[in-house]
C-alpha cells in the first residue's frame, strides 16, 4: 500500500517536536560529555591551543597511582569525603521523607498544611539554605548555641569541628530535600490497594507486618529510583560544604566537587586535563555504585 | 497539528533571528565614539565610588570616549578572566591583584603597557615605589597600581577611655591591654580573630615581622616552614587558647560585627573595610600593626591594579581609550582613597586633603609596607597555608609544626605540578 504524503510529513514532524529537547540536550549534556572524556586524555592547555597534547591515560595514572603526587592527594581526600557524606546521607535522605509521607498518608487533620510545610525548604536556593543555616549554626552568635548557653550547656563549633560539621551538613541537606522525595512516597502509598491492609487486618498482622510486607514491596519501583537518585545527588554535593564549612575543618568536609572545580577553574592553576579525569572516575563509581544498588533492591522485592 | 508545526516553526525562526541581531552592535550615530569594558571587583562601599569615576569619565569625554563597567566578586573574576581572555573575549581593561600579576604575565593572558602605541602620560616619580616596581614582570609593564590596601589596627576610643589603656604598638603591650579589656561580665572581648578571612593575611604580616619569608629567594618554593614560620603562626595560636582575647571559632565578618557592636576593644583588618567602620557609629581610631607580633616593622598589604587582558585584535583607539581612562582615575584618587584605599599617587597621598583625613594617616606608614613575593608561583606554593592557619586556630590541641610540615609538603608538590617536574 503506497503511503500518502501527509502521513511521512507526520513521521517527520516527530523530530521537530524532540528537536528543542535534542537540540539543548546535546549542547548541555552529549557534547559536553564527550568532550570532557577527552579532555581528560589531554595535557589541556587551558589558554594556548597550540600548547595541548595528547597523553593518553597519564592523568588518570597520576591520580589513581602517583603516590607521590599531590593531585593523587586532592582525589582520595576528596573522594574519600564524598563517601561520608554519602554514607551518612543518604539512608536518612530516604527514611526521612518516608516517615514523613507514612505520616502523612494516616491524614491527621491538617495534613495538607503540614505536607506544604515540609515540602517547602526544597523551594530555596542552595545559597539562601546555607545562610539560613549558618545564622543557626554560627558558634558565637547562632541561634542553636545560644539556646544552648541559655539551658547552661557549653557551645558547640558546629561547622568547625568533627563530627558536628558532617552532622551539620547532613542535617541541613535533610531538611532541604525532604519534600521532594516525600512527594513522591506519597503519591506510591496511594497507589497500594487499600484491600491488601484490610486482608492483612483481618488475618490478625500488626503495623510492622503490614509495613515490611505490603508497603516496602508495594512501592519497590518508586524506593529504587529515590534511592539511585539520591545517592546520585549526594555523590554530586557541591554547594552545602562549600558555602557553610568552605571544606573545613582540616579539609575534612572538602568533597571532590570541590577539588574538581577548583583544579579545573580555580584561581591557582586550571588543570582542566586533571579536573575531566577526576569528574569521569566519580562517574564511573556512580554508576557503578546505582547498578549494584538496583541489583540488590531488585532482589529483595 | 499544522498549527501546531506553524508555532514551532516561528519559534525557530525567532530564536534564530534574536541569534543573529546579537552579533553588530555598530552605532551609527557616533562613528568617533570608541567604548572599552572595564572589569572591577569592587563589590563593597567602594564600587559606588568607582562607578561614579566612571561616570565621571564618561561624561567628561562625552562623544569621544566610554567606558562600560561589569562589577565581579572577585572569587568569581579570576575564573571568569580564565575562561574569556583565551578566547579573545576579556574586557579591554581590569583590576587585578598585585599577587595574581606576575603569575596572569606569565600566562601570556596580560598585554604590556610597554607594547602601547601611545606612551602611558604617567611619571613613576609620582606613585609609591614598592607598589610602581610590582608591576614589572620581566623587565616589562603589565600594570599601573591604583592603590595600596594594608592591614591595621582599628580600636574602639571609648573602651580604650573607660579602662584607661594605651594602643599597644608591641605583642607585650597586646597582652598586656587584653588582660585589662577582655570582660566576661560584659560579653566583652579583647581582639576577636576571626579564623578565616582575613587570618591568612594577618598570618603574612606576622611572618614578616618575625623576619620569616614567603617564599625563597627564587621566588620558587616555600620558605615558611622554619623558626620564624612557627613563631608567627603560634602568636595566633596562643592569642586565643592560651590568652583568651578572641572567642574561638569565630568565622569570617564575626570578629567585625563584634567590633561594630561595640563588643570588641580591637579588631584587625584592610583599610577596605573602614566605611562599614564608619557607618557603626562607634567611637574608634586607627593604628599600624607594623610592630605587633614580632620585631621587624612589616604590614601586610596589597594592592589594586589596572591591567589590560590580551585582546584578540589589536586595536589603538582602545588603547587611547585606556590610557585616558587610567589617567583620569589616578589624578582623581582621592575621591578613592574616600572610599577607603590608599591611593598610590603620591600627588594624591601628599595632598593637604589627604593628609587630613581623619583615619588614613594613622593607618600605616608606608615605609613599612610589605608586598608578598612577586612570583608567578606565589599561589601555588603559599595558598597551602592558608587552610592551616585556621587549623591552627580553631584546634586547642594543634601541632602547630606539623601543620607547617603538611603546608610545606603540599606548597612543594604543587609548585613541582606548576613547574613540571
Amino acid at each position: 500500500m503506497k503511503r500518502s504524503v501527509i502521513d511521512r510529513l507526520k513521521e517527520k514532524s516527530s523530530l521537530l517536536f524532540i528537536a528543542p529537547h535534542l537540540i539543548i540536550f546535546s549542547i548541555f549534556f552529549i557534547i559536553p560529555f564527550f568532550y570532557g572524556i577527552v579532555i581528560s586524555l589531554f595535557n589541556w592547555h587551558m589558554f594556548f591551543p597550540e600548547m595541548r597534547e595528547f597523553i593518553g591515560f597519564d592523568n588518570y595514572q597520576k591520580i589513581l597511582f602517583d603516590t607521590e603526587h599531590i593531585y593523587h592527594e586532592y582525589f582520595f581526600n576528596g573522594l574519600g569525603n564524598t563517601f561520608t557524606f554519602v554514607l551518612i546521607s543518604v539512608p536518612l535522605l530516604v527514611a526521612f521523607p518516608l516517615l514523613f509521607a507514612l505520616l502523612i498518608n494516616i491524614e491527621p487533620p491538617g495534613y495538607k498544611v503540614f505536607r506544604g510545610i515540609f515540602y517547602l525548604p526544597s523551594l530555596l536556593s542552595i545559597s539562601t539554605l546555607v545562610l539560613i543555616w549558618r545564622w543557626v549554626l554560627n558558634t558565637n552568635v547562632g541561634i542553636l548555641n545560644l539556646t544552648l548557653s541559655e539551658v547552661g550547656l557549653d557551645r558547640i563549633p558546629w561547622l568547625a569541628e568533627q563530627p558536628f560539621a558532617w552532622a551539620s551538613l547532613v542535617t541541613m541537606t535533610v531538611w532541604w530535600t525532604i519534600g521532594g522525595n516525600m512527594v513522591i512516597f506519597t503519591a506510591s502509598l496511594k497507589e497500594i490497594p487499600q484491600s491488601l491492609y484490610e486482608a492483612a487486618e483481618v488475618d490478625g498482622a500488626n503495623i510492622f507486618q503490614k509495613f515490611f510486607n505490603i508497603t516496602i514491596p508495594g512501592m519497590k519501583n518508586q524506593l529504587l529510583y529515590i534511592t539511585i537518585m539520591t545517592t546520585l545527588a549526594s555523590f554530586n554535593v557541591f554547594g552545602q560544604p562549600q558555602l557553610a564549612t568552605g571544606g573545613g575543618p582540616s579539609e575534612s568536609t572538602k568533597v571532590l566537587m570541590m577539588y574538581i572545580r577548583e583544579i579545573a577553574f580555580g584561581g591557582g592553576r586550571p588543570n582542566p586535563g586533571i579536573a575531566t579525569a577526576m569528574a569521569v572516575l566519580l562517574g564511573i563509581i556512580m554508576i557503578a555504585i546505582s547498578l549494584f544498588q538496583s541489583r540488590i533492591i531488585r532482589r529483595l522485592g | 497539528m499544522k498549527k501546531i508545526l506553524l508555532i514551532v516553526l516561528t519559534l525557530f525562526a525567532a530564536v534564530g533571528l534574536t541569534a543573529c541581531g546579537g552579533g553588530g552592535d555598530n552605532n551609527n550615530d557616533d562613528d568617533y565614539l570608541v567604548t572599552i569594558t572595564f572589569w572591577n571587583i569592587f563589590t563593597g562601599p567602594d564600587g559606588e565610588e568607582m562607578i561614579n569615576l566612571v561616570n565621571d569619565f564618561n561624561a567628561a569625554n562625552e562623544g569621544v570616549y566610554r567606558v562600560n563597567t561589569q562589577t565581579i566578586p572577585s572569587n568569581d573574576f579570576y575564573e571568569k578572566l580564565n575562561t574569556v581572555v583565551p578566547q579573545g573575549q576579556g574586557p579591554d581593561v581590569a583590576i587585578m591583584h598585585l599577587d595574581q600579576l606576575a603569575r596572569y604575565a606569565q600566562l601570556g593572558l596580560l598585554t604590556s603597557f610597554d607594547d602601547l602605541a601611545s606612551d602611558l602620560d604617567l611619571d613613576e616619580t609620582n606613585y609609591i615605589e614598592a607598589v610602581w616596581d610590582a608591576g614589572i614582570y620581566e623587565s616589562k609593564r603589565y600594570a599601573v597600581p591604583l592603590d595600596v590596601h594594608p592591614i591595621g589596627l582599628y580600636y574602639n576610643q571609648d573602651i580604650l577611655d573607660a579602662y584607661d589603656v594605651e594602643v599597644p604598638t608591641t605583642f607585650d603591650e597586646l597582652i598586656a591591654a587584653c588582660e585589662i579589656l577582655n570582660d566576661d561580665t560584659i560579653d566583652q572581648w579583647c581582639l576577636p580573630l576571626s579564623n578565616v578571612w582575613p587570618s591568612q593575611l594577618l598570618f603574612q604580616a606576622s611572618l614578616y615581622q618575625h623576619g620569616g619569608m614567603d617564599l625563597d629567594e627564587d621566588g620558587l618554593y616555600p620558605a615558611y616552614n622554619t623558626q620564624n614560620g612557627y613563631d608567627a603562626l603560634n602568636v595566633f595560636h596562643e592569642l586565643i587558647f592560651t590568652h583568651g582575647v578572641s572567642p574561638v571559632n569565630t568565622t569570617v565578618d564575626e570578629d567585625l560585627a563584634l567590633f561594630r557592636q561595640g563588643k570588641a576593644a580591637f579588631h584587625i583588618n584592610g583599610i577596605w573595610m573602614l566605611n562599614g567602620i564608619i557607618d557603626s557609629g562607634i567611637n574608634f581610631g586607627t593604628a599600624s600593626i607594623a610592630t605587633l607580633f614580632g620585631d621587624t616593622p612589616a604590614v601586610w598589604a596589597g594592592s589594586h591594579n589596572f591591567v589590560m587582558p590580551r585582546p584578540a585584535k589589536v586595536n589603538e583607539d582602545k588603547q587611547e581609550a585606556i590610557v585616558a581612562f587610567i589617567t583620569y582615575v589616578s589624578e582623581n584618587s582621592l575621591r578613592w582613597a574616600n572610599a577607603g584605599q590608599i591611593p598610590a599617587n603620591l600627588t594624591v597621598l601628599d595632598s593637604a586633603e589627604y593628609q587630613a583625613l581623619p583615619y588614613h594617616s594613622t593607618f600605616v606608614d608606608i615605609d613599612d609596607i610589605m608586598f608578598p613575593s612577586l612570583s608567578p608561583y606565589f599561589q601555588d606554593s603559599f595558598e597551602p597555608i592558608f587552610s592551616r592557619v585556621t587549623d591552627a586556630m580553631n584546634d586547642p590541641n594543634a601541632d602547630i609544626q606539623a601543620l607547617l610540615d603538611e603546608a610545606e609538603l603540599e606548597g612543594t608538590q604543587r609548585l613541582n605540578e606548576a613547574l613540571g617536574n
